[in-house]
């Protein structure tokens, strides 16, 4: 079993709920802290979920991508073979990536070795952290079915991401990958990363041609 | 990404005392008895170096009551070598240096072995950065090179300065032509990685980075207000120009041009040119190994660079076409219409 998120860029509007939702959860929750120690003078604190807005093309003929970037949760994690303690590692019956903060060094060789920079360092505990997938939503027999879920995906409201089974080709992930060509970030890393993105579709522009991909059919001049 | 000091300050020294007894294990065979003595210092030194440099490999780890677990992973995790390899040649040089020395029995055998454990603790060390693709500016056998030979120079070239104003002058000039050959091979290994360098910052890409079939391409935003250069050590703002190339020179300058220099004034017997060489190779490690850190590349860069601040060029204050100034000009305001 290999868990995942897959995130459909068409419908993602880059509402940054799922970053939100992420830092709620993993902040009251009861796995993983997700600190902000200086929130008023240092807003930048730690966020194991960050949308990335992208622009493509030269304008007029540009769009915007939003790229929801967290743990990959990758089947070859570079970040677990790396690890001196074994503090990193990867559960073998449901693939989510984990960190054991009790073995931890703080050595950070893993956030190097991660290609995606997803890993945070907390200095102040002095280890590395990271989206959780929601392990703890996951297995929690307490909650309904509907809402064993990882936070981020309950809380899209485009619907935008999609949780299951990627190595279940029966599951809709694996149905959606397969049919509408989902892809994965920085492949060429050779991580085999098990999140993945469906690929933006072509949509009709105003000024001539389908849409940015096409700009030099689209040439208003 | 960001250098921290106690990096810096384990691969520098862990070089320099690897440089300084593969010296010495060299000058053994040709050294006379009065010089036995100056190289036993040496040693002590090269000792003092390497404990200097694990010790401050403990500042790294921000939780070292974790270290005992540190070698469970020796069979994937080259930091688990190091931890191994380094503990290793710094307990037995320790060990060589402070109970046989230069002059007691087997000390040409010891400063060998001590040696040869240091070749591969410098080693494990380089490969710990060159094995990690998403270093971009690292993961390149150029890395394994850059590392070895910055610490055997700047290790033979403080041990040459100091042998310049010591007893052993003799021994010096016996050790220049090789410096001069290790300095030549150094400055073209550093060259081969300025390139290195340069192809990571262009690596890259919007289409592996987003799925985005065509370019161009720029952040807009990196999901918070500013790049998370506290909580993510790997990447850092790209060096200015300016300091990319002041740093440079520097490195260029202390750990080349000027041991360079102290090799041919041991040739020529001024030792203290000779010792400002040796000193300034240490210095220049240091700077070379400060830019190895701040102008590498990492892979992740692509979505947290720094975005300059441009304004709309939709909603830019630019002026209206002259036709339609002249157009509200003609037009009487509201109230007179009414």
């Amino acid at each position: 079993m290999q868990l995942t998120i897959l995130t459909d860029l068409n419908k993602c509007v880059g509402c940054k709920s799922c970053q939100v939702s992420c830092k709620t959860h993993n902040t009251a929750g009861a796995f993983g802290p997700v600190p902000d120690h200086d929130p008023y003078r240092d807003p930048d604190g730690m966020w194991w979920n960050r949308v990335v807005a992208l622009e493509a093309g030269e304008y007029p003929h540009t769009a915007v991508l939003y790229l929801p970037k967290a743990c990959m949760h990758c089947y070859d994690a570079p970040c677990v073979p790396v690890c001196p303690t074994g503090a990193s590692y990867k559960r073998a019956d449901n693939g989510v990536v984990l960190v054991d903060y009790e073995t931890c060094i703080g050595c950070q060789l893993c956030l190097w070795a991660c290609p995606y920079g997803v890993r945070e360092f907390d200095e102040h505990e002095g280890v590395v952290k990271k989206c959780t997938l929601c392990v703890d939503r996951l297995e929690d027999p307490t909650l309904p079915p509907e809402d064993r879920q990882p936070a981020c995906v309950q809380s899209c409201p485009t619907h935008a991401r999609i949780f299951g089974d990627l190595d279940d080709p029966e599951s809709e992930v694996s149905r959606l990958v397969a049919e509408r060509q989902g892809f994965t970030l920085l492949p060429e890393l050779g991580a085999r990363p098990a999140v993945h993105y469906l690929p933006r579709r072509p949509a009709p522009s105003p000024l001539g041609g389908q849409d940015w991909t096409m700009q030099e059919e689209a040439d208003p001049t | 990404m960001r250098p921290t000091a106690p990096l810096i300050l384990l691969t520098v020294l862990q070089g320099l005392a690897w440089g300084l007894i593969a010296t010495v294990a060299w000058w053994l065979p040709s050294a006379t008895a009065s010089q036995l003595g100056f190289l036993t210092d040496l040693e002590r030194l090269g000792s003092l170096l390497a404990a200097a440099g694990g010790v401050a490999s403990f500042f790294h780890m921000h939780r070292p009551q974790a270290a005992r677990y540190i070698l469970r992973r020796l069979g994937t995790s080259w930091l688990s070598r190091e931890a191994l390899t380094t503990g290793l040649f710094v307990a037995v040089l320790t060990a060589v240096a402070w109970t046989v020395g230069a002059q007691g029995p087997g000390s040409e055998a010891g400063a060998i072995v001590s040696a040869g454990l240091g070749t591969v603790a410098v080693g494990v060390t380089a490969l710990l950065y060159a094995t990690i693709p998403a270093m971009r500016s690292w993961h390149s056998p150029v890395t394994v090179l850059a590392l070895m030979g910055t610490g055997l120079v700047s290790g033979e070239a403080l041990a040459l300065g100091l042998a310049a104003v010591g007893p052993g002058a003799s021994l010096g000039r016996l050790g220049a032509p090789w410096l001069l050959a290790g300095i030549l091979g150094l400055t073209l290994v550093k060259g081969l990685q300025l390139h290195q360098f340069q192809l990571a910052r262009d690596f890259p890409t919007g289409e592996g980075a987003s799925g985005l079939p065509r370019g161009p391409w720029r952040l807009q935003d990196t999901g918070t207000s500013r790049p998370p250069y506290r909580t993510q050590p790997q990447v850092w703002p790209l060096l200015p120009h300016g300091v990319r190339v002041a740093g440079y020179t520097t490195v260029g300058l202390t750990l080349l041009a000027l041991p360079a220099a102290g090799a041919l004034a041991a040739v020529a017997h001024h030792g203290a040119l000779a010792a400002l060489g040796g000193i300034s190779a240490a210095v220049g490690a240091v700077a070379e190994r400060w830019m190895f850190f701040a102008d590498a590349t990492h892979s992740s860069r692509i979505w947290f660079q720094d975005v300059p601040r441009a304004p709309s060029r939709v909603a830019g204050p630019t002026a209206s076409p002259e036709w339609v100034r002249e157009f509200l000009a003609a037009v009487p305001p509201a109230s007179d219409r009414d």
